[in-house]
């Protein structure tokens, strides 16, 4: 996986993007760590659950639950829990990090080693998303997202990256570094923090962003009333 | 270089994450424009020989324009730009700078290709490149930076101006002059997670415009 430090760094500069006018204290920090680091625990139950990395909490499906939960509790309730223990403050929060797991964490996955299980578990098959898309002037529009093929039968395939089910997929974590359940012993454990230029490009840019979002002086009164 | 159009995504959302109150269609324009004009430089390289990744991927140009802001917002009296713009002018200056050394000459700094930070004091191309990781077996494992023979941090470096050409669409070719002959290739993306930056970007512009009509609409 792009390490957990990946998704904590592009996550910070997305979270940032989408709370414009919240302070990145402890309390706001502490809850992103949170909701960004949580997805990765599912390599534990990878012990007893062959496959579950990458698929248990790496679901479209879990964001969709979240997003309703918080859409009832919040506009349908007449008594919202979360605005009556946080404020509206708990409110934009839920939403903003809702979002930048699914673009930071979910997405990032999905474009990483053998990708996300999409629906898990309504459906189970892991996705990649890899490809470029080019213009060139010999050869017009390239794109090798999508591979377009046919099979022997003389049938139409769709290739958009799909790697295979919990049962033959597995990716590589310090918790769980061999396929197949049971704790490992005696296996070289990896802990990433960073693998080629740009994951470590992606870490600095989150620490720039709230470095800098924590240095700036706050607006005059007149800014904020425009 | 890496693709113009991620270096404008990563400038989006530095601008909205960073401008504040300041943040409008206008002063993100002008942010993103920061962000891709160091890519500009492939005009460049069609006069100087080697100039694409160092013409304007030099920390040279920012480094005076940060000096000079500085200057005049902090030191001066009467600062010209407060004046002139307000606050928001002063902020939006200190993103736009913010946005062309880290979306448009980091990104590229971070790449295999490498950017020519000291041009044109120094012609060399400078790309960090590596690993940084725990192994139970062989402990932490880092190459992103060597230590040279003199005690002296180093990054990788695949060349000078002289000996290294990064291709554009504007000059594919390593020599100078248009080269009417030669394929061009215009890059949008080039990786999986180049796209999920680009589509991380859209979606936070999505957000945000979304949730700025909702306000205006509740206060009309």
């Amino acid at each position: 996986m792009p390490a957990t430090t990946v998704h904590l760094g592009f996550g910070l500069l997305v979270a940032a993007a989408l709370l414009p006018s919240e302070r990145f204290d402890r309390k706001l920090l502490a809850v992103f760590a949170a909701i960004l680091i949580f997805p990765d625990l599912d390599s534990i139950p990878g012990w007893w659950l062959p496959g579950a990395h990458r698929a248990m909490f790496h679901t479209l499906v879990l964001v969709g639950v979240a997003a309703a939960a918080i859409y009832y509790d919040t506009q349908l309730r007449e008594r919202s829990w979360l605005r009556e223990r946080g404020g509206d403050w708990a409110v934009r929060a839920a939403w903003g990090l809702l979002a930048t797991h699914l673009l930071a964490h979910l997405f990032l996955d999905w474009a990483h080693l053998s990708g996300i299980n999409l629906v898990y578990p309504i459906g189970d098959q892991f996705f990649r998303l890899e490809g470029k898309l080019v213009y060139s002037t010999a050869d017009g529009w390239i794109q090798t997202f999508v591979d377009i093929g046919s099979d022997e039968g003389g049938g139409t395939t769709i290739d958009v990256g799909q790697q295979g089910s919990t049962d033959d997929v597995h990716v590589s974590t310090p918790t769980d570094p061999e396929p197949g359940g049971g704790v490992d012993k005696d296996v070289e454990r990896i802990v990433p923090f960073a693998v080629h230029g740009w994951q470590l490009y992606l870490i600095l840019l989150g620490l720039f962003t709230v470095g800098a979002r924590r240095l700036q002086g706050e607006p005059p009164e007149q800014a904020l009333e425009e | 270089m890496v693709p113009t159009l991620v270096a404008a995504a990563v400038a989006a959302l530095l601008a909205a994450a960073l401008l504040g109150p300041a943040f409008d269609r206008r002063s993100l324009f002008l942010v993103v424009l920061a962000g891709v004009v160091p890519d500009l430089d492939a005009a460049v390289s069609l006069v100087v020989c080697g100039a694409t990744n160092a013409a304007f991927h030099t920390l040279v140009l920012p480094g005076l324009f940060g000096i000079a802001l500085y200057w005049d917002t902090t030191r001066r009296e009467r600062s010209w730009l407060r004046e002139r713009y307000g606050w928001r002018g002063v902020r939006i200056a200190w993103v736009a700078l913010a946005s062309y050394l880290v979306a448009g000459i980091g990104l590229d700094l971070f790449s295999p290709e490498g950017v020519a930070l000291f041009y044109p004091v120094q012609d060399r191309f400078y790309a960090v490149s590596g690993r940084l990781l725990y192994s139970t077996q062989d402990g932490l494992v880092q190459t992103y930076v060597t230590i040279g023979g003199e005690g002296v941090l180093s990054v990788g470096s695949p060349g000078t101006t002289a000996n290294h050409h990064v291709e554009s669409w504007l000059n594919p070719t390593p020599d100078t002059g248009w080269d009417r002959g030669a394929e061009r290739r215009l890059t949008l993306v080039e990786t999986g997670w180049q796209t999920i930056v680009v589509v991380a970007a859209a979606g936070v512009l999505a957000i945000r415009g979304w949730g700025t009509s909702d306000r205006t609409e509740v206060s009309a």
